[in-house]
């Protein structure tokens, strides 16, 4: 071949292969929304483009009876330390977690934990929570559905995640605390409408954006159904905190076969632990007040011994520590160098003895009260919240001043 | 000479090599020497560390052909294919024999394409040898009583799998995990018909190898984590969960096979282009 032509020839080739190589790489860039969609539903016009704000807000917020099947991806950069007996808090809320959910109504689901060796699965039904840890060749039964306690891996789901933030206010409040539209965005190749919740001052709490260690949080909402997707929850440093969002999800029932609780062969079957939380609320001495630091309970105090006070993003929660279990709490914090509460915040917490403790943007402090009625008459809290300390002392101050009442 | 000719010429050079075997061999020992501490010592990795299933197979050898896979996937298969794919055109041209072969009424895409089903088919071949060595392994080492073979194994999920379901996810495995190749493969190919060298062609898919290993492990870099090829390596896992999760295992192949297209073609406009001078 004479070499002109060859050169010819040798040059289409290439040509064909990068044009190739181009579209396939463009085509896989541009077509990841739609990859990432699955098996799901395609993108759906819906009937919500001009919602409001608080039409988004109130769809959300009753969307738990919406039924769905997908998987998806919440990372946390809280760095808690892994500490016995608060099982996989801190890997929830400091890594990655890959979850798949069959979600039938808010009694009734069934979400596994993904891992590269194995899975953690959890069935919801009957008021009732059964485990399956495949590496460990366990059922675990009888754990309560509600009550205090700790987080789990259905809590971090984009829709349960959404709920909690929207919880304790009504579309309306949190339109008035700040709520703004931010737009639409595709998610697991489905439309959704984004609005941004924000702490801002209130008649309530006119420094409430100065007490959060929270900016925003993103809560992107599906058109269809109202069935939040994604969720973004960020810091006053732009930092990401906790961020979960769908990989693919199908709206409609989920196949009640998924949702049958297994029976491996050769398990065994044990009676799930009280985590710590559950334990101390119903452990708890001390009825926690209506009202604190100025922000209102989300429970009625007088049935729990674990209480979360606030709307929005502003929140705290309270639990009420058997005095031993606090004074344990607060020599393991000191030990590890946590310093006390301010006293110049706020002239009462010097009455007790307080340790904070800081992981990212979260904040807690373990408070004794030693009220000279004896040891055993001693009161003890953890407080936590992603807040300023500041807004810590105030809830201690209150707590150690204003004499409780014992729980039923 | 006709494709299909082509082809039973370069299988027969592949099945004559000695070091076809040595490889071969060497990647189902692994599996027996990782069986046999784990038989004798009946010390099993901790839930969660280790690879997948490993935890389990002891008293269920059954499991062992999927935990097996699942030990020569990240590297020594790889390895494997890359030393073979590597070999393909850089391995005539050292030996000197490039040349010669193609005076004969060989086209050279037949040639390029027959070399191409040659790798194929040791990294078939080999999937298929460590799955049935670890098998015999598997339940001669692992306490899997001879009563014991046919009943269920639970699957990830914690549901019952039928010896035949175990059967054919096993076999969904072994295609999965030869599909998972096909990217290494196709670089070493590409990189053979550029270089004259064999090692240089299969150190340089392993280098895209590690490269995207760490580029997996990096958070930084998730903007590009769905093109790098051993991004769903591990999703073979997914079929073993009940219902089988076909998400990643669908990405898997999808990604497979846009490297392959993509790096095949570039080894095609490469060997076709080339003087061909030893």
């Amino acid at each position: 071949m004479p070499a002109a032509p060859h050169r010819r020839a040798a040059g289409l080739r290439w040509v064909v292969v990068v044009l190739g190589t181009v579209l396939l790489v463009t085509a896989a860039l541009v077509g990841r929304p739609a990859w990432s969609a699955g098996g799901g539903d395609g993108p759906e016009g819906g009937d919500a483009g001009g919602d409001g704000v608080t039409r988004v807000l109130a769809r959300a917020a009753a969307s738990a009876s919406v039924p769905f099947t997908g998987t998806a991806t919440s990372s946390g950069a809280l760095g808690l330390p892994d500490l016995p007996r608060l099982g996989d808090v801190a890997a929830l809320v400091g890594e990655s977690t890959r979850t798949r959910t069959w979600w039938a109504g808010e009694g009734t689901w069934r979400t596994d934990v993904l891992t590269a060796t194995g899975e953690r699965g959890q069935y919801a039904s009957g008021g009732q929570l059964t485990g399956w840890d495949y590496e460990r060749d366990a059922i675990t039964v009888d754990a309560p559905l509600s009550g205090a306690r700790l987080p789990r891996a259905s809590d971090l789901l984009p829709p349960t995640l959404a709920r909690s933030l929207l919880a304790g206010a009504t579309p309306e409040q949190l339109v008035e605390q700040g709520a703004t539209d931010i737009g639409e965005r595709v998610v697991a190749g489905r439309l959704a409408d984004g609005v941004r919740l924000r702490t801002t001052p209130t008649a309530e709490q006119p420094d409430a954006s100065r007490l959060s260690t929270l900016d925003h949080a993103d809560v992107w909402v599906d058109r269809a159904t109202g069935l939040p997707l994604a969720v973004d929850v960020v810091d006053i440093v732009g930092g990401p905190v906790v961020s979960a969002a769908f990989d693919d999800v199908a709206l409609g029932a989920p196949n009640p076969a998924a949702l049958v609780v297994p029976d491996p062969p050769g398990a065994s079957v044990r009676t799930a632990e009280v985590d710590v939380a559950a334990g101390a609320a119903t452990a708890a001495p001390w009825a926690l007040p209506d009202q604190l630091a100025g922000l209102p309970a989300l429970q009625d105090p007088l049935s729990t011994g674990a209480v979360a006070y606030g709307t929005g993003l502003l929140r705290l929660a309270v639990v009420s520590l058997p005095a031993e279990q606090g004074r344990q709490a607060l020599f393991a914090a000191e030990a590890a160098g946590a310093d006390p509460l301010d006293p110049a915040d706020d002239a009462s917490t010097p009455a007790a003895r307080t340790a904070l403790v800081r992981a990212g943007a979260l904040s807690a402090a373990i408070v004794v009260v030693p009220d000279g009625e004896g040891r055993r008459e001693r009161r003890a809290y953890l407080v936590s919240g992603a807040v300023q300390p500041e807004l810590l002392t105030r809830a201690a101050a209150q707590l150690v001043t204003e004499p409780p009442e014992r729980r039923p | 000479m006709r494709l299909a000719a082509l082809t039973g010429v370069e299988l027969r050079k592949l099945a004559l090599r000695p070091r076809t075997w040595v490889s071969v061999g060497l990647l189902c020992a692994l599996p027996v020497v990782v069986a046999a501490f784990l038989g004798t010592s009946e010390l099993a990795p901790r839930p969660g560390q280790g690879p997948a299933f490993l935890s389990a197979v002891l008293g269920n050898g059954q499991l062992y052909p999927a935990a097996a896979l699942g030990i020569v996937v990240p590297i020594f298969l790889p390895v494997a294919v890359c030393v073979v794919a590597g070999d393909a055109i850089a391995g005539e041209a050292q030996a000197g024999t490039l040349r010669y072969l193609l005076v004969r009424p060989v086209g050279r895409t037949r040639l390029l394409v027959a070399k191409l089903f040659a790798v194929l088919a040791f990294t078939l071949g080999a999937v298929v040898a460590v799955a049935l060595v670890s098998f015999v392994a598997g339940t001669q080492l692992l306490g899997t009583r001879p009563d014991a073979l046919g009943t269920t194994t639970a699957s990830l999920s914690g549901t019952s799998l039928s010896p035949q379901e175990l059967l054919v996810r096993t076999l969904l495995v072994m295609a999965y995990v030869s599909v998972s190749m096909l990217g290494v493969a196709a670089l070493a190919l590409l990189l053979s018909t550029l270089v004259d060298s064999p090692l240089v062609a299969a150190l340089g898919g392993l280098a895209l190898l590690v490269a995207s290993t760490v580029l997996v492990g990096l958070d930084a870099a998730s903007a590009i984590h769905d093109l790098l090829p051993t991004r769903y390596w591990l999703a073979w896992v997914d079929l073993f969960r009940d219902p089988i999760l076909w998400t990643d295992v669908r990405r898997g192949v999808l990604m497979q096979l846009g490297w392959a297209g993509v790096l095949l073609a570039a080894a095609w406009a490469s060997f076709t282009t080339r003087d061909i001078t030893s």
